[in-house]
């Protein structure tokens, strides 16, 4: 009861009972009028509306199995959460604008119109909860891509100015400086400078030709920078040519995660055009989830035309040179349970590089049960992490991954996603949770073979 | 429906009755059937063109297979079953809906009347299932249902009847409306 009266005290003195109304449930940007705003969302839905995205509208059964599939509605059972529901909206806009039956839907009220209202409620269920993880598209009886169908209702939210607060920060702040934390040109090149000396190791940075193309991610030039050594180290090992440019970095697309397409391009673009200008073959994206699917399978899309290079998440390229000999490891005589980012396994393809890694490190990999492209998201991807009204229901959602963990009783916990640890580390602090978060990538570069 | 009038006298109630009968047959088995079936595949028609007339994005990403009509294929025969690690939530509702489907399937397509309809409308026919089989199915489908009925929505059969009456109860005994 304590709790309740600290949260909502009483008002005692108002002319009429009541309680503190709760934080507001929304962000607005601009300062538009609502009538516009609506105007601006619909028409970016129906903008959105493609063969394969009229095909999902039209399939759905309304039999709400993709609810148990969404850890963000397993964890509260609240059916607000149910992941199809969060498209309502969009649905609505489809019924009444661009489906088959639109004039029925318009002259009957099938479906009513979209109202300022409902986007300002549907911001929470667009945004805070849901990770764009895609467990639920796995589920679905019809093949429903729902998370894809959450990303499109994105781009018609950032355009009607209706964007989390934090969100819409950090993407403006990557258009305007070329990273959402603050990791610019003259950061990175301290940065490098800093690590290069501190560990002793040659990070190539603006070579003018190089075979290898290498991006990060700012989570890890702000908070894990020993990945950045990890990675010149691994590299050098193989005397592989490669380079950093201070053109194009950073590999992270928030403009991606808010809905803002021409931020998305923009962001790709920089490491499309770098790689491109120093002759790359090959662009490593690093542990990032959906710098993965933003540019090894959006990036050619926003480009327009296929890439003259090879895009590859930091997990591939490792696989790739376990396998072929030009990276030898130490073994480690320990047991590890592995998080899998969902953008790079279950959305990405790429399930099986990180376990052919690990499988070289000679680990004891002890799989959590429903794990792999079928993995708990950890509940802080799509942008949900930098989301603060969001941390209850975050916290909530990782309970089922550290449920999962414990029951392995696995030594080491690692993954391949910056987004992920970082998740995992809040997690961890929020529960005072005795077990830390590895980075595949530092595994592999602590245990290179002399 | 008219009143068919008897001509030369009149009707009783009974021919009359026969003759309606035999009006609605008629009419069930001729314009209604013909309209509903040009409704059934205009509509669906119509949906799937709605669908196809629409751009379809191409993707320029390097792909990681080429073999996209197997993926088509392969997830349309795949999703006939739920994963495993969903079969908690979804076993119930899945094995219900497929024995109603087969058994569905087995008497709309299987029973030897049901063939001669379709084939007086369309001409095609096929050797019909053997009695036995048809029989079992129906009673594999109704007993299906009938097992689910206390257990599900079905229940509505006699739920419906103790909570409608439990509110008008209730609202009589304050003279309120329901």
């Amino acid at each position: 009861m304590s709790d309740i009266n600290e949260l909502h005290p009483l008002e005692l003195e108002a002319p009429r009972f009541g309680i503190k109304k709760p934080p507001a449930r929304f962000d607005k940007q601009g300062t538009r009028d609502d009538g516009e705003r609506v105007k601006t969302a619909l028409d970016s839905f129906v903008r959105d509306f493609s063969r394969t995205t009229a095909a999902y509208m039209e399939a759905c059964v309304h039999c709400g199995q993709c609810a148990e599939a969404c850890h963000f509605y397993v964890t509260t059972r609240d059916p607000r959460y149910t992941p199809i529901w969060k498209l309502e909206p969009f649905k609505q806009a489809y019924s009444r604008e661009a489906g088959p039956f639109a004039w029925l839907f318009r002259t009957f009220n099938l479906k009513p119109a979209v109202t300022i209202g409902e986007l300002e409620e549907w911001q929470e269920l667009i945004y805070d909860s849901c990770t764009l993880c895609g467990r639920c598209t796995m589920i679905c009886p019809m093949g429903i891509d729902i998370a894809a169908l959450v990303g499109l209702a994105r781009h018609g939210m950032f355009q009607a100015g209706l964007v989390p607060h934090e969100l819409w920060a950090v993407a403006q702040r990557a258009e305007r400086e070329g990273s959402p934390l603050g990791a610019t040109p003259k950061v990175l090149k301290e940065r490098i400078e800093w690590l290069a000396d501190e560990h002793d190791v040659e990070i190539a940075l603006d070579q003018a030709k190089a075979d290898i193309l290498v991006t990060l991610s700012s989570i890890e030039i702000m908070k894990y920078p020993r990945s950045i050594v990890a990675v010149a180290k691994i590299l050098n090992h193989m005397g592989a040519s490669w380079t950093l440019s201070s053109d194009g970095y950073e590999a992270t697309n928030f403009g991606m995660l808010s809905g803002h397409t021409q931020w998305q391009r923009d962001i790709s673009v920089k490491m499309i055009e770098a790689a491109i200008a120093c002759g790359a073959k090959t662009l490593i994206l690093p542990e990032c989830g959906h710098a993965y699917g933003a540019l090894r399978w959006e990036g050619a899309n926003v480009y327009g035309r296929p890439l003259p290079f090879s895009v590859l998440h930091i997990s591939e390229f490792l696989a790739e040179n376990v396998k072929n000999g030009r990276i030898r490891l130490e073994k480690v005589d320990k047991s590890l349970t592995f998080h899998d980012p969902c953008q790079v396994s279950r959305r990405g393809g790429a399930t099986q590089a990180p376990r052919d890694v690990l499988a070289a490190l000679g680990v004891e990999l002890r799989e959590m049960p429903s794990t792999g492209d079928m993995n708990w998201c950890c509940g802080g991807g799509g942008g949900v992490v930098t989301i603060h009204r969001a941390d209850p229901l975050r916290y909530k959602a990782f309970e089922i991954k550290m449920r999962q963990v414990e029951d392995t009783r696995a030594e080491v916990l690692a993954t391949t996603c910056s987004n992920c640890r970082q998740t995992f580390d809040d997690g961890q602090a929020h529960y005072k949770w005795d077990k830390r978060m590895h980075s595949l990538l530092e595994l592999v570069a602590d245990n290179l073979a002399a | 429906m008219a009143l068919v009038p008897v001509p030369g006298g009149h009707a009783s109630l009974a021919t009359t009755m026969e003759a309606m009968k035999i009006d609605f047959l008629e009419f069930a088995r001729g314009p209604a059937l013909w309209v509903s079936l040009a409704i059934l595949l205009t509509g669906s028609a119509w949906r799937t063109w709605r669908i196809f007339r629409l751009k379809g994005k191409p993707d320029f990403s390097e792909p990681r297979s080429t073999r996209l009509a197997a993926g088509a294929i392969g997830t349309v025969l795949s999703r006939m079953i739920p994963k495993r690690e969903f079969r908690d939530s979804t076993t119930l509702a899945t094995s219900n809906a497929y024995i109603y489907h087969i058994g569905l399937a087995i008497v709309v397509f299987g029973y030897p009347p049901h063939i001669i309809f379709i084939e007086r409308l369309t001409g095609i026919a096929w050797p019909p299932l053997p009695a036995a089989l048809v029989y079992f199915a129906v009673a594999a489908t109704f007993v299906s249902l009938l097992i689910w009925l206390p257990f599900g929505k079905l229940a509505h059969a006699f739920l419906v009847f103790i909570s409608r009456g439990m509110t008008g109860a209730a609202f009589a005994r304050r003279g309120a409306r329901t």
